[in-house]
């Protein structure tokens, strides 16, 4: 995926962390809808 | 090691776990609650209320279930750019004696995921990899705050069970606080100065070069003045003799690591061999204490579950379908393992005791087959023997451990938020028997609970089966096995199963250290912590809103022997349908084709 530790693979990474909690930040709304 | 001596050892084992589940289970009741006095408060209360102010908390305002959820992922978050950022500048940190390199991206995302959601996977080895600035603050302190993070779910979805027409669950803030401030500091304060007494190291000093007493000669690929690997006609590379006579030795803030990692049921090592290691696990009692502190705090957390729904019945009940389990897979693992190998019996080359490849001789068939038990009953993932290289049927018990969602005590605070799962799960089948609706401890079970279930069983199976069978048709996946047929598919099944499951032991022979591998265990890894707790934060809810039903003759009995075996089948079933397919093309397979002759 990321051949070289570059900065664009550092970006990569923070935004894939950054990506990863904000679906779960929309998942707790899912739970919540699907009573 | 005899039978006997075995037998006594597993004994002592069970009679002091027994010993310390009440009295830290009433200090645990103390400690969950905001207003709990305990004798430390003389020492740590003003440090504690010196931290909320300074945080700017509020101890007595409570959260809903989503507060609580949004604080934990955001602190989480925190957490895991904080790791990254560590790693990626170790060169340029403090207490870095050897001068050891950054991590690449994908190591320290693979690191920073697994250290958060307290896995403690470790895509690289310890003392060869980490300096001491990153094993102290980068690794050290998220096996607290991962620990106090798991204690402080547990906590808030038993209050969820406990209370009734409630809107709040507790404050994240104050629980990670008073788990880390007068649960984990003190009782590791005392347990690495334990260890350091046994002879595990403690210091700053850089690694030592030693000789070694008989010089041996290993080949290694010829490089060039560049130190490029230089490659022959073939394309392959050339390999040249290499003596080795040295050996270096290493050092480092060790015992401080340790105490959390097994208390915390972490089970990251400072080494690579993790407590296989001399330094790591120096003598029978130091390994005696380790398993202990794995299950000391998920024991007791059974006593404090007792004591908060005020019945404490039902918390043994949940201790006792706990147990069973547990001696059930200690004896399975052992026997497997004390029965050893029949090729290398036929051979004449099998060691007496059993198969004792991969095994510290210092432990022995028993111990390595006890503590790889533990170490998979929890979510610890710490080691003293290598699990790759177990006999068929002793490796998987360690994979079915993980892959009941490790309930059997489980991690600190994941196996009784876990086994409570199972729990509404068992409540809601035997509903479904006599043909009422379910009741759990007053409150009914309703579709809605059921569905919040069903999501945290769909997160772990979907997961954990999904990123196997990618790995198993991708070359990158079949790249880093060491070893082919069932063998290698159950070192992927089970890197797949630890990462989602948060343990991080691993079938070592998988070389996981490269970029798909790092990124796909460490989403794995996420995916198994927060998207798991995050039906389970609703479900505790949900559950704190509820009216109190009163009981009656039709009332399912959440306690006694019945619901004990109602339980443990609703594990073993869950496990066992989920799993058994993927199961039964690894190590199953692999134990008949042993049978045969055929090894891998």
């Amino acid at each position: 995926l990321v051949p070289n530790p570059t900065l664009m693979t550092d970006i990569f990474f923070i935004a894939l962390s950054l990506a990863f909690f904000a679906v779960s930040i929309a998942y707790i709304y899912f739970c919540d809808k699907v009573r | 090691m005899n039978a006997s001596n075995a037998w006594l050892q597993f004994a002592i084992y069970i009679g002091a776990l027994l010993l310390i589940t009440k009295p830290l289970g009433l200090y645990l009741v103390r400690v969950l609650d905001a207003r709990g006095r305990t004798w430390l408060d003389p020492v740590i209360g003003p440090v504690e209320r010196l931290t909320y102010r300074v945080c700017g908390i509020d101890p007595e305002q409570e959260q809903g279930w989503k507060g609580y959820t949004v604080s934990l992922l955001l602190f989480s978050l925190v957490g895991m750019l904080f790791t990254y950022a560590i790693l990626r500048l170790q060169d340029r940190l403090p207490l870095n004696p050897q001068g050891l390199a950054a991590l690449t991206p994908h190591l320290a995302f693979n690191t920073a995921a697994s250290f958060i959601t307290n896995t403690n996977w470790q895509s690289y080895g310890g003392e060869s990899t980490m300096s001491y600035f990153s094993q102290m603050v980068a690794l050290a302190l998220h096996n607290f705050t991962s620990a106090a993070t798991g204690i402080a779910i547990a906590a808030a979805l038993v209050r969820g069970i406990a209370r009734h027409t409630a809107k709040t669950i507790g404050n994240f803030w104050v629980d990670v606080v008073r788990v880390s401030y007068y649960l984990l500091a003190p009782i590791c304060l005392v347990f690495a100065l334990v260890l350091v007494s046994q002879g595990m190291i403690q210091n700053f000093r850089p690694s030592t070069t030693a000789k070694t007493f008989e010089p041996y000669t290993i080949q290694v690929p010829k490089t060039d003045d560049k130190g490029n690997a230089v490659n022959g006609a073939d394309g392959k590379p050339v390999m040249v003799d290499q003596k080795v006579d040295t050996q270096t030795i290493p050092q480092g803030p060790m015992a401080s690591q340790i105490a959390i990692k097994m208390l915390g049921t972490n089970g990251g090592g400072y080494t690579n061999a993790n407590a296989a290691h001399p330094f790591e696990n120096p003598t029978p009692l130091s390994n005696f204490l380790q398993i202990l502190s794995i299950f000391a705090i998920p024991s007791a957390l059974t006593y404090y579950l007792g004591r908060t729904v005020n019945n404490q019945r039902h918390g043994w009940a949940v201790w006792g379908a706990m147990f069973a389990m547990f001696v059930a897979g200690v004896l399975v693992a052992w026997k497997a393992e004390a029965d050893g190998n029949p090729i290398h019996q036929k051979l004449g080359v099998a060691a007496a005791d059993g198969n004792m490849e991969g095994k510290e001789v210092r432990f022995g068939i028993f111990n390595s087959a006890l503590f790889a038990t533990i170490t998979t009953d929890a979510s610890c993932g710490a080691v003293n023997a290598m699990h790759d290289s177990f006999t068929p049927l002793g490796g998987l018990v360690p994979l079915f451990n993980i892959e009941t969602g490790e309930v059997i005590f489980g991690g600190v605070g994941a196996g009784l938020y876990g086994m409570l799962i199972f729990v509404v799960l068992a409540v809601f089948i035997a509903g479904l028997m006599v043909g009422r609706t379910p009741e759990y401890l007053g409150k009914k079970i309703e579709s809605y609970d059921v569905k919040l279930v069903v999501l945290v069983l769909i997160v772990l199976a979907g997961t954990v089966l999904g990123g196997t069978a990618w790995a198993s048709i991708s070359d990158w996946g079949l790249a880093g096995l060491n070893n082919a047929g069932p063998h290698g598919f159950s070192e992927i099944l089970y890197a797949y199963s630890s990462s989602v499951g948060n343990n991080g032991s691993a079938f070592a022979g998988l070389t996981a250290n490269e970029p798909h591998w790092d990124t796909t265990l460490a989403l794995a890894m996420l995916i198994g912590r927060f998207l798991m707790i995050i039906p389970i934060m609703a479900l505790a809810g949900n559950l704190a809103g509820k009216r109190l039903v009163p009981a009656s003759v039709g009332t399912f009995q959440t306690e006694g022997l019945t619901f004990v075996l109602l339980l443990i089948g609703t594990v073993v079933l869950v496990g066992a349908l989920t799993f058994l397919p993927a199961l039964a093309i690894g190590p199953i397979v692999e134990h008949f084709l042993m049978r045969a002759g055929t090894l891998f």
